[in-house]
């Protein structure tokens, strides 16, 4: 209703920047997916740069609306409860980005070389991440259109998380067990590491999701 | 003139003191300008005296037998108590110093009239268990209401701000039409002022103290209410208002502290967790014996001052 509209100002012009911020912060994972197809495709080169690029300027874009957001949480007088929990919910699903922002610079830097045999694994923990993060995506545009159930979602989250795990720890074991040089292997089980992070991360932004679900209920 | 400018400060400092618990927590969290919550309160501060203020003032005015001077002096003395108290930083009550102080004149006089005393202590007693009883049938019919909204995080946000700015206009509103009678019944009672002008005056009076030094209070009693989260802070302000409303409907001035004391029990008690300091219980009983005391104490030290002749 349009006379709502205008005593809604405040609270709307927040909303349609935390929109803009899960908006840049899903497309900056976007790039980070497609990265990691091209690298586990074609390996280094122009075009994984270009998503490594792509990475860097929307994770940039996306800490630049964090703080507006913040800026504005104060400026425009929230009620105290929901400055904390929006505060709280932009700190956790920012390690998102800035995660995969450190991981395919891992990559370009190091230039990281997996081998063929670990190819499978690598892709499955890189689907198992997207998916999470996705997920993620879904439960906060959710949380913040309309507060219904996002319980479902927190534990397809945990599912994947724990898979994730599983996934992990068998690439490790598979590492040290490959012929290569030392240094490659920890290189690589560091990356494998921070790439499990990921879903990690995923998950402490679902805890919040679903405690902040949970506030709303009164 | 003299006498009602000891009305206006006790009507200043009803409204520095009260209307913490209705403003304080929209105002202390910064979801509403002081200014605002000001200029808010004081109007319907105004506008409850003279629409509601007359059963109080009526029943008030019933146990006081005073001329213009001692209405004065009852006045001056409720004001001190109320001062005093906060000066000690005790909890304090201004319609229980009121009723103190008139006793305390009254006593000196050897005459106290007790009709009406009764009705008044069974309210006073009636308040912090009616916000109690309030507070727990609002919030579990407003939860219920709530939460079959299934609103936005945005929608929730404007809905707690809306909801406390206008609780906060009802809760002044109520202020004015239940606690004016303390600040001018007794001069209506004097025959000095007709029942309207007794509202008018003790509004304005009670509307300036909240204008001109209730922030402070705000920012102090606001904190220790918001606690609670958003939505049982609302409650907290319509149940005040709600009790002290039915109050004011009957004709007797209550303690808006201790309708706030008794709401945050109802919560405390419906969510199974200690949600009151023993500060607050103290405070309640404080208002009940050590108020109206004290009140009548410094009425009976002022009229007995102001009754010496010199023998030469």
């Amino acid at each position: 209703m349009k006379v709502f509209d205008v005593f809604l100002r405040k609270q709307r012009s927040i909303e349609k920047d935390v929109f803009n911020y899960l908006y840049t912060w899903k497309k900056c994972l976007e790039y980070f997916k497609g990265g990691m197809e091209v690298y586990l495709a074609e390996g280094l080169g122009e075009k994984f740069d270009y998503y490594v690029q792509e990475v860097y300027k929307t994770e940039e874009r996306a800490d630049e609306l964090r703080r507006k957001v913040e800026w504005e949480m104060y400026s425009k007088a929230l009620i105290p409860e929901s400055r904390g929990d929006i505060l709280g919910f932009l700190e956790t699903m920012d390690k998102i980005p800035n995660k995969a922002e450190s991981l395919v610079n891992q990559i370009k830097l190091q230039k990281l070389e997996f081998p063929k045999e670990l190819n499978k694994n690598l892709e499955r923990m890189v689907a198992l991440s997207c998916e999470a993060i996705q997920l993620v995506y879904d439960a906060a545009t959710k949380l913040f259109s309309r507060n219904s159930d996002i319980y479902k979602l927190a534990d397809e989250i945990d599912a994947k998380e724990t898979e994730c795990d599983h996934v992990e720890q068998g690439m490790i074991a598979k590492i040290f067990e490959m012929d290569i040089e030392k240094a490659d292997k920890i290189l690589l089980k560091e990356f494998i590491i921070e790439l499990g992070n990921l879903t990690d991360r995923a998950e402490d932004v679902s805890d919040r999701l679903t405690l902040l679900s949970v506030k709303r209920r009164v | 003139m003299f006498y009602l400018i000891s009305a206006l400060y006790l009507g200043w400092s009803l409204g520095a003191n009260d209307a913490a618990n209705i403003f304080g927590t929209a105002v202390s969290s910064r979801m509403v300008k002081f200014i605002t919550a000001g200029i808010l309160s004081s109007i319907f501060v105004i506008l409850g005296s003279i629409l509601e203020g007359r059963a109080g003032i009526e029943t008030i005015s019933k146990i006081s037998t005073m001329n213009l001077a001692t209405a004065g002096i009852s006045s001056l003395s409720a004001a001190i108590a109320v001062t005093i108290m906060t000066i000690l930083r005790l909890p304090v009550s201004t319609s229980q110093a009121v009723v103190g102080s008139i006793i305390g004149v009254g006593v000196m006089q050897k005459h106290v009239a007790l009709t009406g005393l009764d009705k008044i202590i069974i309210c006073w007693i009636g308040t912090p268990i009616g916000g109690c009883i309030v507070s727990i049938i609002l919030y579990v019919l407003l939860a219920r209401a709530v939460n079959r909204l299934r609103l936005s995080w945005a929608g929730f946000d404007f809905m707690m701000r809306a909801g406390l700015i206008i609780t906060g206009c009802y809760g002044a509103y109520a202020l004015g039409a239940n606690n004016v009678a303390n600040v001018t019944a007794v001069f209506y009672g004097a025959g000095f002022l007709s029942v309207q002008a007794a509202a008018l005056i003790g509004g304005v009076g009670i509307a300036l103290g909240i204008v001109t030094f209730s922030k402070g209070v705000m920012q102090t009693v606001g904190k220790g209410i918001v606690k609670l989260d958003a939505f049982s802070a609302l409650i907290v302000v319509l149940s005040n208002a709600i009790t002290v409303h039915i109050y004011a409907i009957i004709g007797v001035p209550v303690s808006t502290s201790q309708a706030v004391v008794g709401a945050i029990l109802g919560i405390g008690l419906l969510k199974r967790a200690e949600a009151l300091r023993k500060r607050a219980i103290i405070g309640v009983f404080s208002g009940w014996i050590a108020t109206p005391v004290i009140a009548a104490l410094v009425s009976m030290f002022i009229y007995f001052v102001t009754h010496l002749t010199y023998v030469g």
